[in-house]
């Protein structure tokens, strides 16, 4: 039977589903005979949503300028004819 | 999945827009919000990122496919943020080196514990059933922002890195630079943080 101490040591493996067979049997056990243990899992599963949906929903606006860069740099690096590649098209058209 | 990325990377190369735009809708909202976490403000963020699609754009003959893409570009973009927050003068330029030394003390488990393994300070009795149902959880939610950024920068990187971004262990390890164990303890005292934190919201009672 494992202790107290040792479930919250994997709680955090085990909400992840990352202990081995044996380990999560026991695990089980426990939980099914431990109020504490049990509030201590379900506290950590709350936790990871929580931290999910906040930090998840966070939008940061990036200058409107700055895709528009990126593609013309990726434009120049790749797209271009070889040599000096900033050379624009002669006639547009 | 590897063969739809390799695909991906020769279309990179050969100078195709389209994929480069959509590598880019689909990474840079999250390569910010990861990174302003690092290294606020969204400014200097937003610095951090851009100059990390410019190493991506010079380098993409060097990436050999070891890693997914996106792990290799967040890779890239976490190396930039923790340079430019040393400059910054946040970090010392010493914890550049190792994220383990970033990461001071445990997360005062064992003196929750007798010598027997048993709780001294078992868990309060929450959360309820449907805790997002609760008004507690908008307080809880309101809260939550500045407990992340109170993590020591180790712990916080990997708890965004797994629990908001979606990774997996390895590929935290691979952009870290870190064994796979030490993303598992990271990750299990940063929830344990998370979890001590949001229980004096619950219970009203000053953290422990
Ligand atoms: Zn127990």
């Amino acid at each position: 039977m494992l202790k107290c101490r040792e479930v919250y040591e994997i709680a955090s493996d085990y909400i992840d589903g990352d202990l081995g067979r044996w380990a999560r049997i026991q695990m089980r056990l426990h939980l099914a005979m431990c109020r504490h243990c049990s509030r201590l899992v379900r506290q950590l599963e709350y936790g990871r949503r929580i931290v999910r949906e906040e930090a998840g929903s966070t939008v940061i606006e990036s200058a409107s300028t700055a895709r528009s860069e990126l593609l013309a740099t990726y434009d120049a690096r790749y797209a271009a004819p070889s040599g000096s590649g900033v050379e624009p098209p002669a006639h547009e058209d | 999945m590897l063969e739809e990325q390799d695909e991906l990377v020769v279309r990179l190369r050969s100078g195709d827009r389209h994929a480069f735009r959509q590598l880019v809708d689909a990474l840079h909202p999250r390569l910010l919000r990861f990174v302003n976490r690092l290294c606020p403000p969204p400014s200097v963020a937003e610095e951090v990122v851009q100059d990390t699609w410019h190493v991506v754009i010079d380098r993409l003959h060097t990436f050999r496919g070891d890693s997914r893409l996106s792990t290799w570009i967040f890779q890239i973009a976490t190396h930039r943020a923790r340079t430019r927050a040393v400059r910054e003068g946040r970090y010392a330029a010493t914890l550049l080196e190792s994220w383990d030394h970033a990461d001071p003390g445990g997360d005062g488990g064992l003196s929750r514990f007798d010598s027997r393994g048993r709780w001294v300070a078992p868990p309060a009795g929450w959360p309820p059933d449907d805790p997002e149902a609760s008004a507690m959880h908008q307080q809880a939610l309101a809260r939550i922002s500045e407990v992340i950024d109170q993590l020591p920068e180790a712990q916080r990187a990997v708890v965004l890195l797994r629990d908001v971004e979606g990774l997996d262990t390895r590929e935290v390890s691979t952009i870290l630079g870190l064994s796979p164990a030490n993303v598992r303890v990271l990750l299990h005292r940063g929830r344990h943080r998370v979890r001590s934190e949001l229980e004096a919201v619950w219970t009203g009672r000053e953290s422990c």
